[in-house]
């Protein structure tokens, strides 16, 4: 089957989604770090698709995660702001091979990918907690979980990449 | 109008973006301010039976601890009936159903029911935590009605759809429940700070109450959601406001929220009466 297809997406959203609610939600390490490896999504989505449908898709994942997992629609707002930094993010970490129609994640040197991954985790989380505790007293609380919690996503998204990663001969 | 055309069909994807921004940031407001009306949580149908069903898969593994609680906590209430005074033992008078009775000011001699449900959804990980209750409109479970298990308070019921409902759980930014001292009559109100969800905080102390390490905290009974006397934590640490004339206390919860399965929803009988009262001194 075509990497590329809609239902291949489809199937990779709904593995995501799942896993999300029913795992990675329930994991809670040292009492408040849950892992929101979802954010992978920004990574697997191919490159030069229809931006439109890129940010369509992450509004209704978004929406979905939040019916599921009671957040109002704070996952919503994070997905749809990644979704519109993703091409800068990607500039910036890949620099001009990114504007070439080839261009694929999955050929880049390893520091560009985790770098890339980082950037979209770290950005992600520091969204999430800021609009989930809106108060500037809790800054200490916020800067704290996402430190910690993007440590965690960013690992556990690296196992899980390397292990659905096409094998190199 | 060609120019309105070209303006559109060039900033399409940024005009998406902004669209759906506004979308997600009208519905989070929205939830913020009136949770109750909206359809973004999981007391609807939908998402209910799929916590329900991922939940049911897990239930196996909990039946043998779940079996060997149930029968102690059997133990407990025969020796309680078995030491109790014979005059108790009569049963409380049914003279009518209180189910049956709509007058608002009618007050029953059966203050409160327990029914028994399920916590479906579980979590504690953010500031603002809410529960999924196996149990709906059809079960009677309605809004305000207090969610406690056999260890001690859990949260308060915010949403009831047809089958499921949401709790709001103690660990919630937004949560303030009356409690007092066990043995005194000082209160205080019940808090969160969004940090361990082992342990909550008590304000509103005031400083003359005579408290120490490992003193016990109760509900108060100053709600028409809480009986008086229902468990809560015991005081783990003691601080006090900036201006001194409060308590600050931290209170580790008998509860682990961690672990929630079997809960019970007290329904106040009398809610409607004590509310019809508050209105008329409001008045």
């Amino acid at each position: 089957m075509n990497k590329d297809s809609p239902l291949f997406l489809i199937l990779r959203i709904s593995i995501l989604i799942v896993t999300q609610v029913f795992l990675f939600s329930k994991i809670s390490l040292f009492g408040f770090i849950t892992p929101m490896v979802y954010v992978i999504f920004f990574y697997v989505y191919p490159t030069h698709k229809n931006r439109s449908v890129l940010l369509t898709v992450s509004f209704l994942m978004g929406i979905i995660l939040d019916i599921l997992l009671d957040s109002l629609a704070i996952h919503t707002i994070c997905l749809m702001s990644m979704a519109f930094l993703r091409p800068k993010i990607m500039r910036f970490t890949f620099g001009l091979n990114y504007e070439l129609k080839s261009f694929r994640i999955q050929k880049t040197p390893k520091q560009q990918r985790y770098t890339f991954l980082l950037i979209v985790v770290f950005v992600h989380h520091f969204l999430y907690f800021s609009i989930e505790a809106f108060s500037i007293s809790l800054i200490g609380l916020i800067l704290k979980k996402v430190f910690l919690t993007s440590i965690a996503t960013f690992i556990l998204s690296v196992l899980i990449l390397s292990l659905f990663s096409p094998k190199k001969v | 109008m060609r120019r309105i055309l070209d303006f559109l069909l060039g900033n399409r994807v940024r005009l998406l973006f902004w669209f759906y921004m506004a979308l997600a940031l009208v519905l989070t407001v929205n939830n913020n301010l009136f949770y109750k009306s909206s359809f973004l949580n999981t007391s609807n149908e939908f998402s209910g039976n799929i916590h329900l069903f991922f939940s049911g898969i897990g239930d196996y593994f909990s039946l043998k601890s779940e079996n060997e609680f149930l029968q102690e906590q059997n133990r407990v209430f025969q020796e309680r009936w078995a030491n109790s005074i014979p005059e108790l033992k009569n049963p409380l008078p049914l003279f009518d159903n209180p189910k049956t009775t709509e007058d608002s000011l009618y007050i029953s001699p059966i203050r409160y029911t327990y029914t028994s449900g399920k916590i479906i959804k579980n979590s504690y990980n953010g500031i603002n935590n809410y529960l999924t209750l196996s149990l709906g409109k059809q079960d009677s479970i309605l809004q305000d009605m207090g969610v406690v298990n056999d260890k001690g308070i859990i949260g308060i019921v915010e949403r009831s759809g047809t089958a499921f409902s949401t709790v709001q759980s103690i660990l919630h930014s937004k949560s303030k429940i009356n409690a007092k001292i066990k043995g005194s009559n000082y209160f205080g109100s019940l808090v969160w700070n969004g940090e361990n969800p082992n342990i909550v905080q008590l304000t509103d102390v005031p400083n003359l109450a005579p408290i120490k390490k490992g003193d016990t905290i109760i509900t108060g009974g100053m709600s028409s959601i809480f009986p008086e006397s229902i468990p809560i934590g015991v005081i783990s640490d003691i601080g006090l406001t900036e201006a001194k004339n409060y308590y600050v206390l931290q209170v580790a919860l008998f509860n682990k929220m961690q672990d929630i399965g079997v809960v019970y929803v007290i329904k106040n009988f009398n809610s409607t009466a004590i509310k019809a009262i508050e209105e008329i001194e409001n008045e």
